[in-house]
């Protein structure tokens, strides 16, 4: 299931952010090498203390964590303004209410590969681009700036995502890193959604426009299959 | 509601006029005599805001105010509670308390006057200060969803407004303009020659919905309602050249 959790659900939730402080670790420090704050086995930074939203895929009994990132509203404190500046320059300082940040997107790949074998690596970071053009349309966010690897761009193209690359830096960790800034709009989440053969908005119970969403779904051929077709990237 | 709203003249003096509201109290009449919605501004209580009182600035009748404060209603009000807890704006339909006292604090609200529908923007800045903006109307869904719909660009960029126009009614200065990053000056450079956003869009190479999303970022940093406004502060800072010199070179 997809879920957003914001501050008043922290503690209800405390083991999946646990999982995800974790799982960060794993990607960001270990793997990708990047400059970031380590406690023990958790990467947690002190925008995780300014109450962020977390957009979180985990099983129904949100035991299992498959992937999460953090939003936050770029009026307020944000990593890529205090942080990437550094390394991106200003040009990706962007500030305005209706442009939310979006960071620290990972994936647990082994996790998934129990749990949902038929979804790849590459799949699953096109549906956590999906779940934030569905989060930002339905807040009414209509930008989002958000840093990826260069061969991740690719992936997003073909799931429909619509960015300019702002910026790009090398020397942060291993690989270098791009920023890009993503539209958020009805348009552009159809687009995803077809693209991606997703016959429904991955959160439950999101109140979307049903006008606008039947006609997309009637042509999609897709449509009677399962949530994931396990299309392949 | 696609990309970067395209904002009416009205909404764009609608934001000039809550931001030249002579204090907060003033700005959100203005708001709710154009959307015929109540409003609230509620800037959180900090300890370094050195208040005793929360700020709190309010278009309900005073009656209501009065029967919210003698009940104690604050202590157990959700849109305060977990309002402030929240990140994303929400409908009030979305909060999950639910308690008995809840219910007849919404039932009290009615009986006073005010609408069954809300809905509230968490505000917060460089600073790290936050404020809740709350709009309560008599419509009802899906007429409500519709509006808020139709409207929440508009809502959530008069609720930062508001908010900035706040700092200066209690800390006595605004945020102080933040710094223009080169390729915003680069797009308001052009807008000061007077192209659009698709023409800037080509001339720089990106999508028009990211040069829009720049302006924005322009207008928000130099805290201005409008991107004509804009250029005149730009000039004002001298972050682009007078016009009189005859370009708008770009001075960094």
């Amino acid at each position: 299931m997809f879920i957003t959790i914001e501050p008043h659900q922290f503690s209800a939730n405390q083991k999946l952010l646990d999982a995800m402080f974790r799982l960060r670790k794993r990607v960001f420090f270990d793997e990708l090498g990047w400059d970031v704050p380590i406690k023990g086995d958790r990467e947690r930074d002190r925008y995780d203390d300014h109450r962020p939203v977390y957009l979180i895929w985990c099983s129904d009994d949100r035991r299992t964590l498959y992937a999460s990132l953090r939003l936050m509203p770029t009026t307020g404190p944000t990593l890529l303004h205090d942080v990437f500046s550094r390394t991106f320059g200003n040009d990706v300082d962007l500030s305005a209410p209706g442009i939310w940040e979006a960071t620290r997107m990972c994936v647990d790949v082994e996790a998934l590969r129990l749990d949902h074998p038929e979804i790849d690596l590459m799949r699953a970071m096109s549906l956590m681009v999906a779940l934030i053009c569905e989060v930002a349309v339905d807040k009414g966010i209509h930008t989002v700036v958000s840093n990826y690897e260069p061969q991740i761009a690719r992936v997003y193209k073909r799931a429909g995502a619509k960015f300019d690359e702002i910026g790009r830096a090398d020397g942060y960790g291993k690989r270098p890193v791009c920023c890009g800034l993503f539209e958020a709009s009805e348009c552009v989440l159809q687009q995803i959604y077809t693209k991606l053969r997703l016959s429904k908005p991955l959160l439950s119970g999101l109140r979307h426009t049903a006008q606008h969403h039947a006609p997309a779904f009637a042509v999609n051929p897709y449509a009677a299959q399962a949530r994931f077709s396990g299309f392949a990237a | 509601m696609h990309g970067v709203e395209i904002i009416s003249g009205a909404q764009e003096a609608l934001r000039a006029a809550v931001a030249a509201a002579s204090n907060v109290q003033e700005a959100c009449e203005a708001i709710r005599k154009y959307y015929d919605v109540h409003v609230v501004y509620h800037l959180a209580q900090t300890p370094d805001t050195g208040r005793d009182a929360p700020f709190v600035k309010t278009t309900y009748p005073t009656a209501w105010v009065g029967h919210y404060v003698l009940n104690g209603y604050v202590n157990i009000d959700p849109v305060v509670h977990e309002g402030f807890q929240r990140v994303l704006p929400f409908d009030w339909s979305e909060l999950s308390v639910a308690t008995l006292q809840v219910e007849r604090l919404f039932r009290d609200a009615i009986r006073f006057g005010l609408g069954a529908s809300g809905y509230s923007v968490p505000l917060t800045d460089k600073a790290g200060r936050r404020a809740l903006f709350s709009i309560n109307g008599m419509m009802v869904k899906p007429a409500w969803h519709d509006f808020v719909r139709a409207n929440r660009g508009c809502l959530t960029d008069l609720a930062q407004i508001l908010h900035r126009r706040a700092l200066v009614e209690v800390y006595g200065e605004g945020d102080a303009a933040q710094r223009l990053a080169p390729r915003e000056i680069e797009c308001l450079a052009w807008v000061a020659q007077g192209k659009e956003a698709p023409q800037i869009a080509v001339i720089l190479g990106l999508s028009a919905h990211t040069v829009r999303a720049y302006l924005k970022s322009v207008r928000h940093k130099l805290n201005c309602t409008s991107i004509s406004q804009a250029v005149d502060r730009a000039r004002q800072l001298r972050i682009l050249a007078p016009p009189s010199t005859g370009g708008t070179q770009v001075r960094q």
